[in-house]
């Protein structure tokens, strides 16, 4: 029992400790205060980001709306014209290297596929060119129309 | 600390901020996102579009050797359409 007791400090130690925490607690202060400032900076940051994107968004929209409505109303004409190149490539051979050049494939009947699934109706960006009259899109289904 | 209410306002300050924080950056990527679908919708039509505009200017030099071509290119106001009873039928179509 005698070990466990606390033994006889000197009389200064306790000034000590509380200097020590004193000093812990204005760190503590400091670094709380900093957390929100930098916090708060973030946050600001952020809130014009978000409102400098949502302004880019609006001026966006329409112009995306209005090209892919355009698109999506002449699709069906690109798509007969596309085709009768086609058709004209298969009756006259030396014009067949001219469309493989582009590497159009022909409209045919739209698959159940491309029918149901709504991705299929918009254009995809990642195989652009290859493609373009591969899926055949209603015009109904204007992607930018939200 | 010495005062614990400034304390407090300050973790609840923190608290706030981190929240805002946090619906901002979720909001951003959102925004973000939507812009980018768009903007590759609009690229892949514009590209489409010039794709199509070179395949008419080959089809346009390609009726200059074969004028068989001329019907599918007057059809869809390539070329002007030559009178006769082959660009009436076009016409009616």
């Amino acid at each position: 029992m005698n070990e466990l007791a606390p033994k006889a400090t000197p009389a200064s130690e306790p000034a000590g400790w509380q200097e020590q925490q004193a000093r812990l607690e204005r760190q503590f202060s400091f670094l709380l205060v900093a957390l929100v400032i930098l916090s708060g900076t973030l946050t600001v940051f952020l809130w014009r980001q978000v409102r400098y994107a949502k302004h880019d968004l609006e001026t966006l929209r329409p112009m995306a709306a209005q090209v892919i409505q355009e698109f999506n109303q002449k699709r069906p004409e690109v798509d007969a014209f596309i085709a009768r190149l086609f058709e004209y490539s298969r009756a006259h051979p030396d014009f067949a290297p001219i469309i493989q050049k582009y590497k159009i494939t022909p409209v045919t009947s739209a698959p159940p596929a491309s029918a149901t699934a709504p991705a299929a109706a918009t254009p995809q960006p990642s195989a652009p060119a290859n493609r373009p009259a591969a899926t055949s899109s209603p015009p109904a289904k204007s992607p930018a129309r939200r | 600390m010495k005062n614990p209410l400034s304390t407090t306002v300050l973790n609840v300050l923190l608290v706030v901020s981190l929240a805002l924080s946090v619906l901002f950056c979720l909001q951003y990527i959102m925004v973000t996102r939507e812009a980018r679908t768009l903007s590759g919708q609009m690229a892949h039509i514009n590209l489409f579009r010039t794709t199509l505009q070179a395949l008419a200017n080959d089809c346009l030099a390609y009726s200059q050797t074969n004028p068989a071509i001329n019907p599918i290119l007057e059809s869809v106001g390539l070329k002007p359409r030559s009178g006769g009873a082959g660009s009436k039928a076009a016409e009616n179509r």
